[in-house]
């Protein structure tokens, strides 16, 4: 059951009343699944020197290389509850990482209540919302903190991430309070990061950093093996070799190259729709049928009209409104 | 898990890894050593090395780069640990740096040259035969070539066919040579044919069997004999054998057998099919004289007094046959000489072009990025931007509110308070650092206006100012940098960097469209960040139009450190100022435009200082202009008391030059400014700099497309520095490779190159270069012809010269064992008489091989050759005699002082020996025991005289031991003794004792053996075997005295007693009237007789001995033949002879003038053949029918 077909248009316009019923989704269970998740012996080293060490564990790589995935999957590894998210922004501000203070909500509630003043644990209760790093810190184990993106936050918050490592102890203004916590409570810090280059120095010398290389194709084909239920080595092999050959291919030039995610999706998507992903190999042998098809799940890899028409140009077909 | 993390390759490794980073650059604080420190103390201890890598690299590295580097560094690092301390340890491979070309280049050249070396030498040594040290330089010579030909870069067929082809070679030169002296002249081969041979050990007195079947094939086997057919025997050491007709041979060594020594054998065994022949050689093992261990080794260490190889006396004739080889096929010889080393030539430079061939091959595949290489030295390049900067600075930091505005509680609250609890919120703007966006228009990579922005931009970055740079080519709408070398979108810059403050720098003529010029349509996008300045690099005096419209976009300022405070100030006050006020307000920018007008130094002479014009003509040395290389040269040219030239308003200088934004200098140019640098006295200052910062600058990846141009500005920089001839020879040749492959030189430095003149410039005519020279110089190698001509002319030179002899051998050209020998005739006959005596002893033909002996040395003594090299002529009866005769004498050895030797001592056994000595090995053998017995200074003896001539040695071995006994001597009664005369009377009783009497006349063979030549009037010549005549009774007694001292016997004539007793045969005497016979034709020959069946015709003379029948002692020809001497003096008749045998000499009226003579000749009758008839002779007197034999006790 699928979304319009031009042979079927009579059909639909007949049909009138009657709907087709939305296609039931199917979520990829093991697409974010932290346990699938399979570190290089190079990463898995990278972490253990950053969790012997109690220092940050920076990561960059190409999107799509897994550094997300890699504190999804530590947290696993380790049991350390749910990962605490914090998602660096420009305008992040120290504090944030700690708490957000819901000063509007107090100021409304102090103005409407005409109850006495709260008292500060009420305070906190009700208007501190610890987050990321201060929720780690206050929840007294250890607990796994992803910091994500850092190069987009203002260049004093990673120094502020690094003093708050140092002394495990936050303060809370509003509630007049220090949060503090063990060493051996110490929350596992991972950052991410697109650019290396907007990091202070200072920082970049205090954490342990690791670049993620995007996975070899047979790394891939063990990735995809645990990721993508359904398709046997044979199957998949085509579609990792077609999926190489496009990010081999520089002249396509594309603004952004498919990573990971879109190679799983595409593949996902390719075994649902039942593609003969064997003749992949030879993608010139392609039925029209077939070829048309392919086309459309090119949407699943690129991610601009350039880049769909680059790839579609690639198997010998044309945008339809080129 | 706390375990110390010490050990020591951790330990080194850490050590050596820590000095590296710190070298390379890495900023090792104290924090990050505590770090490591930390991680190496949780590491469990049993942690590979290896291990270390990605373990440290997170440690160390912060951007992919960094990274990759540090697992090179890391791997560096642990190979050099590795080698410091587990030597005997193989490193892992890959660890290991691969060869680099130069170094096979160098190995095959060494092999290459080596293997030509070789070959030479082979071909000489062919030529010159076969001495030993011939063969040892062969054997050299081949064990070189062999080394060389494994080290050549062959493929493995090429390899195996290289060393197979050098055996060939060698043989097919000694196959030639022996070809070419075959057809000089053809050579008598008296080489023996191979024979099977066997050694049999055997102990003295023991016995060996041996079966001369085929095994399993018996019934084939039809008869077995000793060579010579007799199936039993004797061999000559004593040794008795027997060869049953089963096919078995059974020896048994004889009891006193010489240890040591050895005996042979020949066996023949006849098949159906065929017949073979087997020589087996017995080695009679025991010692009966033990000798010491040591001495046993110094036996054989011995030196023989001559060398026992007859080529050894033969190297002058055989000099000379070459000689007259050479001489004959002179031409033939250097033609054959000159197309050897041609070809080694040839094969040279074919071997040579096609390494180059293979090199440019190389070269020409080369096509791996890097396709250009920057010259980066590393170093931080920090430049002076005065105190400008700190200004910038100061600015650069002042906070900036932004959008997003703050609830200020406690604001709030006061304002609230005072507003009598009304709500009212107060809101604080959040400031936050300004961040810049640098966007600079960037030419060229070595664009110096631009970095001189990024070199400001390092500087901003040191001081931790948050900026981003980005570098645009004209266009600011794609722009990149180093984390995006593809380039971003401007968009995607503006997606990213919007809250960032923008500087622009370049001119911005791209910003307007070229007809109208108005600002084109998309640098609306720029209007996406607020604040905005366009810094412009342009001269201000030429500001203009252009300008005014720019200035409607951004804040405009010329790009200076003081153009860029002046855009900082405007975006904090957010007032548009006018170009014509920026360009007030700014001191420090570029005003005048640089005009080129008349001469080139005129036009910058006229713009720049003059040590800014040397900064410039040292920038035109190298082809390119590169920034780092610009500051270095900036560096090397401060002198101290100048200002220093490194300051950021000296390079804005420089960058007025178009040339400094471009990135190169036009060629004219550069040539004039290398000239005006080489004025000043600079040039090999700079070269020098610059030679210094090529070799320390990390080189382009070998094998990229950099690499070579890299290479080649490196090749020509050091050319023009003039190295030594050896150095610069290796340069050019590595130039010409690559200029053979077509990779372009820098042409200034070449030509440059050209005009220093080389000793060929001076000899070849300028339009001769083109054909002589590559490339049309000789700086860079000559053509392959002309590298032949002086070659050739070489080679025929020395070849031309090479002195010949050009005697001829007179004699016979011999080939003896492979080798060719010149002898004389004499010498050519003995040597061929030696092989067959010894092909006949090998056969154990004993008889012929004693003919032979006594052939060899009549010709020993007709050839009358030096004394001390007679043994080599014969090695048979002359060998023995003189042996022998020197053991006798043997104080005259040159090595050994030997008093005298022991009557049974071995050096007796080793004389008797001699005689048995059936090859040189034996013989030598013999000889050595002699001599170290002699050596070994053995008690006093009597010496046993060896006769070891063989016609001597018959003397001895002819003697008949006659037992002695008594009869009537005379003439008894005419029944007996005939028709007496008066003076065989009267008869009387004589008793003589025993004695030895030759059964033959001394023969002239025997008389020549001893004298060492024929009596001077000998009668019957040329007859060996007849008896001797025409000597005196005189003469005799010469004879007697040289033969005593030879044999050490005592030889003398028999008295006329003994030779009458043993005339009449003794006690057996059967009483006839002539000896041995009454019918006297049976045994003598007199007058009647001599001439019949004479093979000398009718010739009246003597006939050979023992042609007659014995009488019955075996003594022959005591009647006829020839008169014979006795010792006695002449009396008339025998009253008062001596009763007792002995010599009547001048007792009773004896007349020793005369002497008397017995047994008639071949030229008397009958009558005086009698035994009892009695003739005398003067003893002076030589008569043609008077010969003697000999008698001793």
């Amino acid at each position: 059951m699928s979304y319009y077909s031009l042979e079927k248009r009579q059909e639909y316009l007949q049909q009138q009343g009657e709907r087709q019923p939305l296609p039931p989704f199917a979520a990829n269970p093991r697409l974010n699944a932290p346990e699938l998740y399979q570190p290089s012996p190079e990463l898995a080293d990278a972490v253990n020197v950053a969790l012997r060490l109690g220092l940050p564990l920076l990561l960059t790589g190409e999107p799509g290389s897994g550094k997300t995935q890699l504190a999804e999957h530590l947290a696993w590894f380790f049991n350390l509850g749910e990962t605490l998210v914090f998602n660096a922004q420009t305008t992040s501000s120290a504090t944030d990482l700690f708490y957000q203070y819901d000063a509007l909500g107090h100021f409304q509630h102090s103005h409407n209540s005409k109850e006495q003043l709260l008292s500060l644990e009420e305070l906190e209760r009700r208007f501190i919302r610890y987050k990321g790093l201060g929720e780690a810190i206050r929840s007294q184990q250890r607990r796994l903190v992803l910091i994500d993106e850092i190069d987009k936050a203002p260049r004093d918050l990673p120094n502020d991430v690094l003093d708050a490592m140092d002394k495990l102890r936050f303060y809370v203004a509003e509630v007049d309070k220090w949060h503090t916590t063990e060493p051996q409570h110490r929350p596992v810090i991972v950052l991410t990061s697109n650019s290396e280059k907007n990091l202070p120095d200072a920082f970049l010398r205090r954490v342990v950093y690791f670049h993620i290389e995007f996975p070899d194709p047979a790394k891939m084909m063990e990735i995809m093996g645990a990721k993508v239920a359904g398709l046997d080595a044979g199957q998949l092999r085509p579609v990792v070799d077609h999926f190489y050959a496009i990010r081999g291919e520089r002249n396509l030039k594309l603004n952004k190259y498919p990573a990971t995610a879109e190679l799983i999706q595409w593949a996902a998507y390719l075994q649902e729709t039942g593609f003969p992903t064997a003749k992949l190999k030879n993608p010139d042998r392609l039925s029209e049928e077939e070829r048309r098809a392919l086309k459309t799940s090119y949407s699943v890899l690129a991610k601009t009209r350039e880049d769909l028409a680059a790839l579609v140009r690639r198997v010998g077909g044309i945008m339809n409104d080129e | 898990m706390m375990n110390e993390m010490t050990s020591l390759p951790h330990r080194r490794l850490l050590v050596e890894l820590l000095d590296t980073l710190q070298t390379v650059g890495y900023p090792l604080g104290p924090g990050k050593l505590m770090q490591v420190e930390e991680l190496m103390r949780q590491l469990p201890p049993d942690t590979p090395p290896e291990a270390l890598r990605t373990l440290l690299a997170p440690l160390f590295a912060s951007n992919p780069e960094a990274q990759r580097q540090f697992y090179g560094l890391f791997d560096q690092c642990l190979a050099a640990a590795y080698k410091t301390l587990v030597q005997e340890e193989p490193l892992p491979t890959t660890l290991l740096a691969t060869p680099g070309i130069e170094k096979a280049e160098t190995r095959s050249r060494r092999s290459l040259l080596a293997t030509l070396l070789a070959l030479t030498l082979a071909a000489g040594a062919a030529f010159d035969g076969g001495t030993p040290v011939t063969w040892v330089l062969l054997a050299a010579v081949g064990a070189a070539a062999l080394l060389a030909g494994w080290k050549l870069p062959l493929r493995p067929v090429s390899r195996w066919a290289y060393l197979l082809a050098l055996p060939v070679l060698t043989l097919a030169g000694f196959g030639l040579k022996l070809w070419m002296l075959a057809m000089v002249t053809t050579p008598i081969i008296i080489d023996r044919p191979p024979r099977q041979t066997e050694r049999i050990p055997v102990e003295q007195g023991e016995s060996a069997t041996r079966s001369l079947q085929i095994p399993g094939d018996t019934a084939r086997l039809i008869a077995a004999a000793h060579c010579n057919g007799q199936n039993a025997g004797t061999t000559p050491s004593g040794g008795r054998y027997a060869i049953d007709s089963s096919g078995t041979l059974r020896y048994t060594a004889a009891a006193e057998a010489l240890p040591g020594s050895t005996d042979t054998l020949c066996a023949e065994a006849v098949y159906a099919s065929r017949r073979d022949t087997a020589l087996f050689v017995i080695d009679i093992l025991a010692t009966d004289v033990p000798l010491p261990a040591q001495d046993k080794e110094r036996l054989a260490e011995i030196p023989l007094p001559f060398p026992d190889s007859l080529s050894a006396i033969s190297l002058d004739p055989e000099v000379q046959t070459r000689a007259d080889f050479y001489r004959r096929y002179q031409w033939l010889l250097k033609a054959l000489i000159f197309l050897l080393a041609a070809f080694a030539v040839w094969a040279f430079l074919r071997w040579n072009e096609r390494r180059r061939a293979k090199f440019v091959a190389e070269i020409e595949q080369r096509d791996s990025p890097p396709y250009v290489w920057r010259i980066e030295t590393g170093e931080e390049q920090r430049l002076d931007f005065e105190e400008s900067l700190s200004l910038l600075l100061n600015r650069l930091r002042r906070r900036e509110g932004t959008d997003v505005r703050r609830l200020d509680v406690r604001g709030t609250v006061k304002a609230s308070a005072r507003r009598a609890g009304r709500a009212t919120f107060v809101f604080r703007e959040q400031t936050r650092p300004p961040e810049y966006l640098l966007l600079i228009d960037r030419f060229d990579a070595n664009d110096h206006r631009a970095r001189l922005f990024d070199a400001l931009y390092e500087e901003l970055r040191r001081a931790e100012v948050p900026v981003e740079r980005f570098f645009y080519q004209g266009d600011p709408r794609v722009c990149f940098n180093e984390t995006h070398p593809d380039g971003l979108p401007l968009t995607e810059l503006l997606h990213r960097h919007r809250d960032a403050r923008l500087l622009l720098i370049g001119e911005g003529q791209r910003l307007l469209l070229p007809s109208s010029g108005q600002l084109a349509p998309w640098t609306g996008m720029f209007s996406g960040w607020r604040r905005r300045a366009l810094l412009l690099p342009k001269p201000t005096r030429e500001w203009g139009r252009r300008e005014q419209t720019l200035a409607g976009l951004f804040a405009v300022a010329p790009a200076s450190v003081q153009g860029f405070d002046l855009a900082l100030e405007q975006f904090e006050t957010l007032e548009q100022r006018s170009p014509a006020e920026a360009m007030r307000r700014v001191a420090d920018a570029v005003a005048e435009p640089f005009e080129f007008k008349g001469s080139l130094l005129g036009s910058l002479r006229r713009h720049f200082a003059e040590p800014l014009i040397r900064w410039i003509a040292a920038c035109a040395v190298y082809p390119a202009l590169h920034w780092d290389l610009t500051l270095y040269l900036g560096r090397t040219l401060s002198e101290p008391e100048d200002d220093a030239l490194l300051r950021s308003a000296n390079l804005r200088q420089l960058a007025r030059l178009p040339w400094f934004v471009q990135g190169t200098i036009p060629e004219n140019a550069r040539l004039q400014l290398i000239e005006y640098l080489a004025e000043q006295g600079l040039e090999t200052r700079v070269r020098r700099a610059l030679d210094e910062l090529l070799r320390s600058a990390p080189a382009p990846a070998k094998g990229s497309v950099a690499w070579d141009d890299y290479r080649m500005n490196v090749i020509l920089n050091e050319l023009m520095l003039q190295p030594d001839a050896a150095k610069r020879r290796e340069l050019e040749a590595e130039f010409e490779r690559f200029l053979a492959a077509g990779k372009q030189p820098d042409f200034v430095s070449f030509k440059q190159l050209q005009r220093q003149p080389t000793r060929l410039d001076l000899l070849v005519p300028e339009n001769w270069k083109k054909y002589l020279f590559r490339h049309g110089s000789s700086r860079f190698g000559l053509r392959r012809l002309a590298l032949l001509l002086p070659v050739w002319v070489l080679l025929a030179a020395g070849i031309a010269l090479v002195p010949v002899k050009t005697e001829v051998c007179n004699g016979e050209l011999v080939s003896y064992q492979n080798r060719l020998l010149c002898l004389d005739d004499a010498a050519a006959r003995l040597l061929y008489l030696d092989y067959l005596t010894r092909d006949a002893i090998d056969a154990q033909n004993h008889a012929r091989a004693d003919s032979l002996r006594r052939e060899a040395g009549i010709a020993a003594r007709a050839a009358q050759p030096a004394a001390d090299t007679l043994p080599y002529y014969s090695n048979t009866a002359a060998w023995y005699y003189n042996y022998g005769a020197r053991a006798y004498n043997c104080s005259r050895w040159p090595t050994a002082q030997c008093p005298a030797l022991p009557a049974d001592s071995l050096l007796n056994i080793a004389c008797r020996n001699f005689r048995y000595a059936q090859d040189r090995d034996s013989l030598n053998q013999y000889m050595r025991l002699a001599l170290f017995r002699c050596d070994k200074g053995a008690g006093p003896v009597a010496l046993v005289p060896v006769v070891a001539d063989a016609p001597i040695q018959k003397l001895e071995t002819n003697m008949a031991r006659i037992t002695g006994g008594s009869f009537t001597m005379g003439c008894k009664d005419t029944t007996r003794d005939g028709d007496c005369d008066d003076d065989e009377k009267p008869p009387h009783e004589v008793r003589v004792r025993d004695f030895y009497i030759s059964r033959y006349e001394v023969t002239q063979a025997q008389w020549r053996a001893v004298m060492g030549s024929d009596p001077p009037e000998l009668h019957n010549k040329g007859c060996e075997t007849c008896p001797v005549e025409r000597v005196s009774w005189n003469d005799i007694q010469e004879f007697l005295k040289k033969l005593n001292t030879l044999t050490g016997k005592q030889y003398r004539l028999p008295t006329e007693a003994e030779w009458e007793y043993a005339a009449r045969g003794g006690a057996q005497s059967r009483g006839y009237l002539y000896s041995g016979s009454n019918t006297i034709d049976e045994v003598a020959w007199y007058t009647e007789n001599y001439a019949k069946g004479n093979t000398f015709g009718e010739q009246k003379t003597t006939r050979p001995v023992g042609g007659k029948k014995p009488n019955e002692l075996g003594l022959y020809d005591m009647s006829g033949n020839v008169y014979e001497w006795v010792a006695d003096c002449w009396h008339g008749n025998y009253k008062e002879a001596p009763k007792d045998g002995t010599a009547w000499l001048e007792a009773n009226g004896g007349n020793c003038s005369g002497r008397v003579v017995r047994g008639g000749s071949w030229g008397i009758n009958d009558n005086s053949c009698r035994v009892s008839d009695r003739n005398y002779d003067y003893a002076d007197n030589r008569d043609y029918y008077i010969g003697f034999r000999l008698a001793r006790y």
